[in-house]
């Protein structure tokens, strides 16, 4: 009883379960949970669309209003004139990022047995974050080298000059910012209702989830919000 | 009993808490064409709808507010043509009230007329009716005279 108990309460933080793609190594239980997130949001936007009518009803009331819930991440971090073009990728960001946590938050995947390590949120891997943040950053470079050209980098000297270090800095903090700063929500999240099962796995640790809940929604929010906010940088006039 | 808490930081042979491999690019291109489906399966259609129901309502409401326009021009109208109309009638009457006036004062005078006409001549006739009386009664009475004078002074006869 006690040993079963424990089983179910123990956490794998750095086991992987490999795959073999192409001769490279990729972590299988990551892919496993980002497919069913992914699968997820096809369900949500097929059904939601395909009867779509004048007057929303059900699921198409529900994704117009997502949408623009999304849409407004966007308006309010880009200039109206170029924020339409940006709604996909932010809103895809917060909508994987945001369904991710939440499948690692409320779906018992300990149930299900894999050889290695075992099934979690996606974002709950480094490897997703920093994709993620990575897309973020080639993102915001390609908008602000779209709009100004090579007069973009002119930032990095402005206001003067010997800002230069740290506005380059910058570019390299940003990404490890956001990406470093999903991972370790979701991981501390984890780790901490993993520790609350240990001592007390009963209702200790009811609080903590839904803490955790509210907190990978509030990261989904934060990752977008971020994201938008610097491709909006890359994008504004400087004076 | 096993360990309860397994956290790899880091391991010689692989694995750990920040084991980048080939999952990073292709988590990044899974990224990317989920990014490519929703738009079309989602924001696309979605953002349409949203967009032809503000064109509907905008539409609607333009129209609404023309038919109120011109609800508000023909009442206009309408009551233009009431006060006219009115107005007419009002005329009818009071040329109508005026004639009469006019046709009684007229009838009046002229029935006033007539028996003024009416009296004055009777009092001539009677006037001269008596004249003629009294130059009747004249010679009779001169006649009547006369025959007594004769008869005075000839009594024989």
């Amino acid at each position: 009883m006690i040993s079963n108990n424990l089983e179910i309460c123990s956490i794998d933080i750095g086991v992987h379960w490999y795959w073999n793609f192409l001769g490279l190594k990729i972590h299988g239980q990551v892919l496993l949970v980002s497919w069913v997130a992914i699968i997820i949001l096809l369900l949500l936007a097929i059904l939601g669309t395909f009867n779509m009518q004048k007057e929303p009803r059900g699921f198409q009331n529900f994704l117009e209003y997502v949408f623009e819930f999304l849409q407004d991440i966007s308006k309010n971090q880009i200039e109206e004139k170029y924020y339409k073009s940006w709604v996909p990728f932010i809103s895809t960001l917060f909508l994987f990022i945001f369904v991710s946590n939440w499948l690692g938050a409320l779906v018992p995947w300990k149930l299900i047995k894999i050889p290695e390590g075992e099934l979690a949120a996606p974002t709950n891997d480094i490897n997703t974050t920093v994709a993620l943040a990575m897309l973020t950053s080639v993102s915001y470079f390609y908008a602000g080298l779209s709009k100004k050209g090579l007069r973009y980098f002119l930032k990095y000297i402005s206001p003067t000059p010997i800002l230069l270090p740290i506005n380059i800095l910058e570019d390299f903090t940003k990404p490890l910012s956001l990406s470093f700063r999903l991972f370790g929500n979701i991981v501390a999240d984890e780790l901490v209702v993993a520790v609350f099962n240990l001592l007390f796995p009963l209702f200790l640790p009811l609080p903590v989830m839904v803490l955790g809940l509210f907190a990978s929604s509030i990261q989904a929010l934060i990752f977008a919000t971020l994201s938008a906010s610097y491709i909006g940088e890359s994008l504004a006039d400087h004076h | 009993m096993q360990d309860i808490l397994n956290i790899y930081l880091s391991s010689e042979e692989s694995g750990g808490l920040f084991d980048f491999d080939a999952t990073l690019p292709l988590m990044a291109s899974q990224f990317l064409l989920i990014m490519l489906i929703l738009d079309i399966t989602f924001y696309k259609p979605i953002n349409k709808v949203l967009k032809d129901r503000e064109n509907y309502i905008l539409k609607t409401l333009e129209s609404a507010t023309q038919i109120s326009e011109k609800t508000k021009e023909t009442l206009a109208r309408y009551e233009e043509v009431i006060l006219k109309s009115k107005k007419e009638s009002q005329q009818l009457i009071d040329s109508i009230k005026t004639k009469t006036e006019h046709d009684i004062v007229n009838e009046l005078i002229q029935t006033q007329n007539s028996t003024r006409e009416f009296i004055s001549k009777s009092i001539k006739e009677l006037y001269r009716k008596k004249e003629q009386t009294l130059k009747v009664l004249e010679e009779d009475t001169e006649n009547l005279s006369d025959k007594i004078y004769l008869k005075l002074i000839n009594p024989k006869q």
